[in-house]
């Protein structure tokens, strides 16, 4: 039987420092006291320079009693010094494992391992967290995992560049705004002038000032805006994915590379994202919900985007949604799409004045509000809940369509929610809780009640 | 097999909204030092809502609250205004926990907690007995 030794790299000290900060607190609180009461300047004492030792002498035995062993289809961890633990999981039983290295990590030849178990719902961080060297990286890696990587698919520019301002369209829309401020400042003749800012501050005149403040603050944003749309376009082209039978190795990032292994058993729920970008050119992402994934960065991953195949789901064993849903979904962001037309409609005839930033910001959100209620619409019409192999719903949120399925084996809990208007008309909203912790829990509104009944004894 | 909550809950529930009123009491006495009409209106309706929380919504939760356990599967509803009903496979319990604070011992009630791997439903309002004998047949059919 072949057993694999490992230990944690130095750098796992420096981990293990940063816990230890709030010892700092106490020199540091002496020091802002001897000089605010009685005046004196900031020193180090001996007590300080014993507390940094101290701390520095505590991370360094921490990190040298991590010891990990891969042996017989199990994990064995035992770390700590003082308070002592040791642990033993099959490796079936492990969810996905993350390697994370950034530029510091890089430099000392080191990576960081994450290794997240079923069981680790409730935690926020990782089971076991630990920095090993690289040289022994690929070693720990495939003796937990056996991974052979076969079919690569690498993101595209014309991917990346979908996918980056569809992670922005929130950002997109600021965008849109601050640079439309931009050339609304410029139009208006208001250039931007800090010494004239200065004088206007000091006179208090608002009117004069406003406008070329309003240029500034849009200006850093929109350079803002764009940074992280870069950033975000050059994070999705290094996205590289190999797939095996058993397996999914997800590849990312340029100054902080990442990788991921997801065992293919231990996927609660598949969702497919539609944002309205990616609407806009027929394509969808694809998330994973891993089981027992509490931490918020682990617990999704994102596929580069795929085409869109419709949704042919729906199958005998499926629920559609009520009638009076659609009136009860639509009216809130029809009235307000009609508040905002109006308003737009009547700022821009009866008061001219107005015209210019206003409207363009009264007739941007009635566009939004006139999508999201589309959106919402669509999902309704088509949505409800299905049940074939697997398990899933069909619902929007803001302004996403999102399908979500599961396998049957999976599904925790199914909630039946009524309201007092859906027990008016005979609906309920069906809410699935599957293997993992997120809030965004499978959820179809509007449903037929009888039916919706039915489908929970089919389960 | 049906599991109802016990009568003492709606004790137990009465006590805690004269809890919550208390210091709203309090809290409207002080502003009428200050304001004595705002005060007396607030007053008016806070009272009334205490009234209709005592003798009608109270008895609504009780009536409303029932834990049911089919063959293969533990069916929990609950609340007034909006219903919600929780239908549980029995083989997706994790492990069970009966938990009672000083005051759910004084009137001999318990709550049962049931964990799943990324959640937890709560029965509360229990007799103690029954409690215990939910919480055993659960532990068996597991």
């Amino acid at each position: 039987m072949n057993s694999h030794s490992f230990s944690a790299h130095f750098i796992t000290s420096f981990v293990y420092l940063k816990r230890l900060l709030p010892l700092f607190i106490l020199p540091v609180a002496g020091n802002i006291y001897r000089y605010v009461m009685q005046g004196y300047r900031f020193s180090s004492s001996v007590f300080d320079v014993a507390v940094a030792l101290i701390a520095l002498m505590w991370g360094l035995k921490e990190s040298r009693s991590i010891s990990v062993k891969v042996s017989g289809g199990k994990l064995f961890v035992k770390k700590g010094f003082v308070f002592k633990s040791q642990w033993q999981v099959d490796i079936e039983k492990i969810a996905a494992i993350y390697v994370d290295q950034n530029v510091l990590t890089y430099l000392v030849s080191a990576a960081r391992v994450r290794v997240e178990t079923i069981a680790g719902a409730r935690r926020k961080k990782a089971e076991l967290d630990l920095y090993i060297s690289k040289g022994e990286l690929p070693r720990l890696v495939q003796s937990i995992t056996k991974f052979e990587g076969e079919r690569s698919q690498k993101c595209s520019v014309g991917q990346s560049l979908l996918l980056a301002l569809s992670e922005t369209s929130a950002k997109s829309g600021l965008l849109i705004f601050s640079t439309s401020v931009n050339y609304l400042g410029k139009f208006l003749g208001r250039r931007f002038d800090p010494l004239m800012l200065k004088e206007l501050a000091n006179e208090k005149n608002w009117d004069t000032l406003l406008p070329p403040l309003l240029t500034a603050v849009a200006t850093v944003i929109t350079a803002g805006i764009l940074l992280s749309f870069v950033v975000s376009v050059i994070r999705h082209f290094s996205l590289s994915i190999e797939n095996s039978e058993a397996l999914v190795h997800l590849r990312q990032g340029v100054l902080r590379k990442s990788d991921m292994y997801i065992f293919k058993s231990n996927i609660s729920a598949v969702i497919e994202v539609s944002s309205p970008i990616l609407t806009l050119f027929r394509r969808k992402n694809v998330c994973l919900n891993l089981v027992g994934w509490g931490n918020k960065q682990g617990a999704v991953t994102l596929l580069p985007a795929i085409k869109s195949n419709g949704f042919s789901v729906m199958g005998p064993n499926s629920v559609k949604s009520h009638r009076q849903g659609i009136i009860r979904g639509a009216r809130i962001p029809a009235l307000l799409t009609l508040v905002l037309l109006a308003l737009w409609g009547g700022l821009t005839l009866i008061l001219p004045q107005m015209q210019g930033l206003w409207a363009i910001l009264f007739l941007s959100a009635a566009v939004i509000s006139g999508y999201r209620m589309f959106v919402k619409l669509r999902a309704i019409k088509r949505g409800g809940a299905f049940k074939t192999e697997t398990v899933g719903t069909v619902f929007a949120k803001r302004m996403t369509f999102y399908q979500c399925s599961a396998k049957a084996e999976r599904v925790e809990c199914i909630t039946l929610r009524q309201s007092p208007f859906d027990r008016n008309w005979g609906m309920c909203k069906l809410i699935f809780d599957i293997h993992d912790k997120r809030k965004s829990r499978f959820l179809a509104a509007y449903l037929d009640e009888s039916e919706a009944e039915r489908f929970t004894s089919c389960l | 097999m049906i599991f109802p909550p016990s009568r003492s809950y709606a004790k137990v529930l009465r006590l805690k909204t004269l809890a919550l009123a208390l210091p709203l009491a309090f809290a409207l006495g002080f502003l009428y030092r200050f304001n004595h009409i705002p005060a007396l209106i607030l007053s008016v309706g806070i009272f009334v809502l205490f009234c209709l929380v005592w003798t009608v919504y109270i008895p609504l939760s009780i009536l409303g609250r029932q834990t049911e356990l089919k063959s293969n599967r533990l069916i929990i509803s609950y609340g007034v205004i909006i219903r919600r009903r929780h239908i549980l496979p029995l083989s997706r319990a994790i492990y069970c926990k009966i938990n009672n604070g000083p005051i759910y011992r004084l009137f001999g009630l318990s709550t049962v907690k049931i964990h799943l791997v990324g959640a937890e439903i709560s029965i509360k309002g229990l007799d103690c007995t029954r409690a215990e004998k939910l919480v055993s047949y659960l532990e068996g059919k597991k």
